[in-house]
């Protein structure tokens, strides 16, 4: 770039009026006017909220997670608090009181399996007939 | 308006209202940045809220020695930038300029471009096929109305390799309206 091409535009920056050749000066022209106008592209209307509301979730998510990864090292620091305690103490692991119940494993399970019948029974029939009211 | 320090320290407290005023102050700015290095409308907006969430992410790094405007220009700027690298998006090496100049000027295009629109929509596609470089000093400058400074701290280029940059790619436009100017009058 020369001199005067330099020249010119400052003038016409300036709001001055550019010397020299006239094709020059008319193209500078249209070429100033046309970087003066404001770009065609524009955010649409409510587009701060939308960024608020995807940064808020954002940090939801990122809570979460942290939350998770918590909740996971203290399972992980419980369950070697647990087995270093057994190591230590030499813990041998009895029923106690429970180990009556050895004895009565068919009314054990019994027990169990008519609850679960008692369950299902609610369930279908008087949850079902409360719905329907 | 919410000056700069009042308004960085509320959002840093949390206060989302005040960060939705931060975007509100700064939009326009990033959508004309963001808008002329990306073509894609959807991919403009999405990468104009990137943006914004990363000002929010690094503003506990904001130490005031800038304008925030500037600051929020300069993570608008290389966010498209990495966009672009990332898309691999051809960018003009300036070191080649000279050859990129004689191919600008030279290529042959601009009548039909000339005669389906008005001569400022000419020149803003004239604008387009510049490099990155050029495209957002000529925004910054003449659409915001920014210093050669603040610009050179946007870019991270020297002051006078902006001015150069800024004179050389008004240059390059003179050219090629020029050549197509004289072409219509021969018409």
């Amino acid at each position: 770039m020369n001199i005067h091409d330099e020249e010119m535009q400052k003038n016409l920056e300036g709001g001055q009026p550019a010397a020299g050749d006239e094709g020059d000066v008319k193209a500078y022209r249209h070429v100033f006017d046309a970087l003066r106008q404001e770009p065609e592209f524009v955010l649409p209307h409510g587009f701060a909220n939308r960024v608020v509301r995807a940064l808020v979730q954002q940090q939801t998510e990122k809570t979460t997670a942290r939350e998770y990864i918590w909740f996971g090292v203290g399972i992980v620091l419980l369950l070697a608090a647990f087995i270093t305690a057994i190591v230590l103490t030499d813990f041998k692991f009895d029923l106690g009181v429970f180990s009556a119940v050895k004895s009565y494993k068919g009314l054990f399970l019994f027990a169990v399996g008519f609850i679960t019948l008692l369950h299902l029974l609610d369930r279908r029939l008087l949850r079902n007939k409360r719905t329907a009211n | 308006m919410t000056d700069d320090k009042t308004l960085v320290s509320r959002v840093l407290q949390g206060d989302m209202q005040a960060f939705g005023l931060l975007i509100g102050q700064h939009e326009r700015l990033v959508a004309h940045m963001v808008g002329r290095l990306v073509k894609n409308n959807e991919e403009r907006e999405e990468l104009c809220q990137d943006v914004f969430l990363k000002v929010y992410e690094k503003l506990s790094d904001f130490s005031f020695q800038s304008k925030l405007s500037t600051w929020v220009a300069t993570i608008a700027y290389r966010h498209a930038i990495n966009w672009m690298r990332k898309r691999k998006i051809p960018m003009t090496d300036l070191a080649e300029e000279d050859h990129f100049k004689a191919a600008f000027v030279e290529e042959e295009n601009p009548e039909s471009l000339l005669s389906d629109q008005d001569m400022n929509g000419f020149v803003m596609t004239l604008v387009d096929a510049l490099p990155p470089q050029y495209k957002t000093i000529l925004t910054l400058y003449h659409v915001d109305a920014m210093s050669y400074d603040e610009i050179g701290e946007v870019t991270g280029l020297p002051e006078g390799t902006v001015k150069s940059y800024l004179f050389r790619a008004r240059n390059l436009l003179k050219e090629k309206v020029k050549k197509c100017i004289g072409k219509e009058a021969l018409l």
